[in-house]
């Protein structure tokens, strides 16, 4: 993994991705894989700086729509193999996810979502409080009232990820600029003609909007209006232990989320209702917040006793690209040729990256099109043909 | 000098050639190396070596130093127990009503 | 263990287990220097290389000397002050690698290298897994804290939750962080309600604390070094006109531990979290030992002078009739030469930096070893109890060079140019670089400045100001000031 960080842009190139993150890299490398020469990606800062590096990098299948299940079905399997398909250890591990919740009136929901993942053939179970111990010993049950877990959800290291693609990308021939911002993105006559960098133009037919938060200020340049805000999310890592909790758990009562890394640090957030949302990427500001810390700590306990006296080591925000439905939107516009967009993943990006970027390069190299990619396409918004999923959590 | 017998990060065992080795595979951003190489990410979050890192990386960049982005010093700067934070104050967001209860 | 003298009859005691045996040491230390004192100097390894570690920074800033202390893993032995009955135990005497590769490793580590876990092992996809869940168990440092621990923590902290006790410290006109001179000086133009933080128990902070140890002492010949001589008559001084301002409140023990922004400062003092506001934050927080790069520099019983004052002063580490060796020159130089060598320390002296003429003088009439137009090269640890550091000759230097020099001690003092103190404004929203010339982060705007003090903006209005060490070295020495 050479990424450039001086020099000239080349001057013409075959596809321009915009963001080294999960989706500008995952997207990278299946283009590449499918054949396409020249391709270029542009990151604004360093591999993973935006959101995938600042994310607590789960993956479920826990979900309540079916197509999200099968996305995130899919991109399991594909986490199950990358390690050995990138050649890098991206510490994929499969401890499962137990979600839980305080509150009755979630349980009826809790039952027909495991139901449905059953049907698809997602392993989840139901479980009763006393059930959870068997999974996470030393959690505090005495206030839940039911949970899910299914044993093939799991966790990744994101910059292992980010990596690793970024070195297949590499060998593939893939030229991937750091420190390079994307100023404009060129269009003429229904059609885009390459992007502006601060290093200079590149002409391509294809230009690919990966930019996650900033991604809708990029599409603004063309003329193309995403109904995307980002919000600030927060997240902290503490002291690292001998392994003592194999799941992630993630409460969809008070949104804390929590797992144990391969380093041996508990990565956890907390959702905060009285976040602000932004549109301008001038307003954007990711510095932590004490009651960040004071509220996680404070949940954490009352959930897992037994971290009473672990450190919390450092703490950092990042931003959510959120959509008004929660989902990500995929695919290119009408009348702009060339343009496609992969973001609004409203925190969920790291868990199906992979595999959005692996539909869409069939796309983008077929033309064939995608009913998943169709059915997240944006125009979704204009026609009302909105699902929202009930398990949006954090 | 025997580079892999100089500790720059004693928290995370990363030696001088750790960080060299890792600079020429291409972790060249004081934040990739410090995610690479673990530099930093220990008990002391970098108070024994992030300015003997930004040095080396001057060096390795044949570059001043001044102009390296530092990596994010995210607070606390020592470790505390969530049993300590738990105790505080939840300070009001400043995006909140006065009036404004916290839940959680 | 070497040794278990018992403490000097008289003293008060306390009685500690460590890994199963009793210890009885003397009251009033930190848990580190009870155990130092005993002879136990190397307890814990470093996780992947499993290189001995030992006491270092004494203020809890490494990861060196971490215990399992009443339950609780990964305690910071320099900063717990020892109790009756503490129960206390090494942990993970295995290393990341286990014992066959550290022994490779100690060669070299050319097998291992960096970023190894991520390139091998990956094809195919079983073994992937398989070496997934070996290296697991290998990684972390310490068990989960012992449920009885939480228990007992728990309700302490529900209470603290549902009736928070004061943890707001207020809102003030100035806080200034260090009482060292520099903060001292600044607290004393302070007119609004200010709120004066040092690390150390007392105003004057760590220098002064080490320079009424040194003139307490019976054989001090404080009168033989002007320099340090004068900079605790003007610390002295300044301190006594603290009470005079009744606008300043003084905390001591208390540390300034991160920077947010908007709610301020976030303060600890002993185990109890507090925040303070401000309008202005006067950054006098001094300087950071810097032991330096050489091979060996992470040998246990290496130590810089803020340290060597703490373990002195704070913990009274027993040095009489040991042997030290202090390297580097100026003000911290000299006095923990004078120190170490007035509570009966063997001295040998290493210049590296010039100056201070009258109290080379003194250390040739004190009969002190002195060497000068050394270079150190590189220190070896020998056993639990000593270094051994070799020094190559400068280049340039004037004087009869041998080749290399070999000096044996058992504790040796590295008085390199402390870093300034720089994690709290850069957490505030202050624009830092790292300025060779001023030998650590300080703020960009000092690129292009000589002056003293340094006023920053903050975004939304407040202000830094920087004062003392943490700007930095001057082109004069101001840290006597």
């Amino acid at each position: 993994m050479i990424p450039l960080s001086q020099g000239p842009v080349p001057a013409t190139a075959d596809a321009v991705l915009v963001g080294g993150g999960i989706n500008g890299l995952a997207t990278a490398y299946e283009l590449a894989r499918r054949g396409l020469k020249n391709i270029v990606v542009i990151e604004q800062n360093y591999i993973g700086s935006g959101s995938t590096g600042r994310c607590g990098g789960g993956i479920r299948q826990q979900w309540t729509t079916a197509e999200n299940i099968r996305l995130a079905q899919e991109s399991v399997a594909l986490y199950e193999k990358m390690s050995a398909e990138l050649g890098y250890q991206v510490f994929f591990r499969q401890g499962g996810y137990l979600m839980i919740t305080e509150s009755e009136a979630d349980l009826p929901a809790l039952r027909e979502a495991v139901a449905l993942q059953n049907r698809c053939s997602v392993p989840t179970e139901f479980l009763q409080p006393a059930e959870c111990l068997k999974i996470v010993p030393e959690l505090d049950v005495s206030r839940l009232k039911g949970a899910t877990f299914c044993p093939r959800d799991g966790t990744a290291y994101p910059f292992a990820v980010v990596w690793g693609y970024a070195r297949a990308c590499h060998r593939l021939g893939v030229k991937i600029f750091i420190r390079t911002a994307v100023r404009d993105i060129l269009s003429d006559d229904g059609r885009v003609l390459g992007v502006e960098t601060d290093r200079g133009r590149i002409s391509a037919p294809v230009v690919v909007n990966c930019a996650g938060p900033w991604a809708r200020h990029l599409a603004a340049k063309v003329g193309v209006e995403l109904p995307n805000r980002q919000e600030r999310h927060e997240i902290m890592v503490s002291e690292s232990l001998k392994p003592f909790l194999d799941p992630m758990v993630i409460s969809i009562t008070n949104g804390i989320y929590f797992s144990q890394s391969l380093r041996g640090e508990i990565v956890g957030g907390i959702g905060d209702p009285h976040e602000p949302h932004w549109q301008d990427p001038a307003d954007f500001d990711t510095r932590s917040q004490l009651r960040f810390a004071v509220r996680f700590a404070r949940a954490l306990i009352q959930l897992y006793p037994r971290a009473a006296e672990v450190r919390l080591m450092r703490q950092w925000a990042g931003l959510y690209d959120v959509t008004p439905d929660h989902r990500p939107i995929l695919g290119g516009v009408p009348g702009l040729g060339g343009y496609y967009h992969i973001c609004g993943f409203s925190g969920h990006g790291f868990m199906l990256g992979p595999v959005t970027g692996r539909r869409m390069a069939a796309q983008i190299t077929t033309g064939h099109p995608d009913e998943i990619i169709n059915s997240l396409s944006l125009s979704r918004f204009e026609n009302g043909d909105l699902q929202t999923d009930a398990f949006v959590v954090g | 000098m025997n580079d892999n017998r100089i500790i720059l990060c004693r928290c995370e065992d990363v030696t001088l050639r750790d960080f060299r080795q890792a600079y020429a595979e291409g972790f060249t951003e004081l934040e990739s190396l410090k995610r690479y190489t673990g530099l930093g990410t220990g008990f002391c979050q970098g108070k024994g070596c992030l300015s003997e890192a930004v040095l080396e990386l001057a060096v390795l960049r044949d570059a001043d130093p001044a102009g390296i982005r530092l990596t994010n010093i995210r607070p606390p700067a020592e470790p505390l127990t969530f049993a300590q934070l738990a105790g505080l104050d939840i300070p009001e967001h400043p995006a909140q009503a006065d009036t404004g209860e916290d839940q959680s | 263990m070497a040794q278990n003298p018992a403490p000097a009859a008289g003293l008060p005691t306390v009685a500690i287990t460590f890994d199963g045996e009793t210890l009885n040491c003397r009251a009033g230390t930190s848990l580190a220097v009870a155990l130092w004192d005993q002879g136990i100097r190397h307890l814990s390894h470093s996780h992947k290389f499993g290189r001995p570690r030992g006491v270092t920074c004494a203020r809890g800033h490494c990861t060196n000397f971490l215990l399992r202390v009443d339950g609780v893993p990964n305690v910071r032995s320099c900063e717990t002050p020892l109790h009756d009955g503490m129960v206390v135990a090494t942990q993970d005497t295995g290393t990341f690698y286990g014992a066959p590769m550290q022994k490779m490793l100690a060669l070299g580590s050319a097998w291992f290298p960096v970023g190894f876990y991520y390139k091998w092992f990956t094809r195919p996809a079983t073994l992937s897994r398989f070496f997934l869940d070996r290296i697991r168990p290998m990684t972390g440092v310490g068990r989960l804290p012992d449920a009885a621990r939480a228990a007992r923590a728990l309700p302490a902290a529900a209470e603290a939750a549902a009736t928070p006790p004061q943890t707001d410290l207020g809102q003030f006109e100035t806080i200034v962080v260090g009482a060292g001179p520099s903060g001292l000086r600044a607290a004393a133009e302070c007119a609004g309600t200010t709120l004066l933080l040092d690390d150390h128990v007392a105003a004057g902070g760590q220098r002064l604390a080490a320079l009424r140890e040194l003139a307490s002492c019976r054989d001090s010949h404080l009168g033989r070094f002007p320099t340090l001589a004068a900079a605790l008559e003007r610390l002295e001084a300044a301190v006594a006109r603290l009470p005079a301002h009744d606008n300043v409140r003084f905390l001591g023990g208390a540390r300034a531990i991160a920077g947010y922004h908007p709610d301020g400062v976030l303060v600890r003092r002993g185990s109890e979290l507090m925040v303070a506001r401000f309008k202005t934050l006067v950054w006098a927080a001094g300087a950071l030992d810097t032991i330096g790069l050489f091979p060996g520099n992470d040998t246990p019983g290496l130590f810089g002078p803020r340290a060597l004052y703490r373990l002195l002063t704070r913990d009274g580490l027993e040095v009489d009739g040991k042997h030290a060796l202090i390297v580097g020159g100026g003000l911290d130089f000299w006095l923990s030469a004078a120190l170490l060598a007035a509570r009966g320390a063997a001295i040998s002296l290493v210049v590296t930096e010039g100056g201070c003429q009258s109290e080379v003088a003194a250390a040739v009439d004190l009969k002190w070893a002195l060497n000068t137009g050394l270079k150190l090269d590189e220190v070896r640890g020998n056993g639990q109890h000593m270094v051994q550091a070799v020094f190559v000759p400068r280049r340039n230097a004037p004087g009869p060079l041998g080749s290399h020099m070999h000096l044996e001690a058992d504790l040796a003092v590295i008085c390199g140019r402390g870093k300034p103190a720089y994690d709290i404004p850069y957490q505030l929203g202050a624009d830092l670089a790292l300025l060779p010339e001023r030998g650590g982060f300080v703020p960009r705007a000092l690129a292009a400045s000589t002056t003293g003090d340094l006023e920053l903006t903050l975004p939304g209005g407040a202000r830094i100001l920087y004062a003392g060490e943490t700007l930095g070295h001057l082109p004069t020495d101001q840290v006597s000031r």
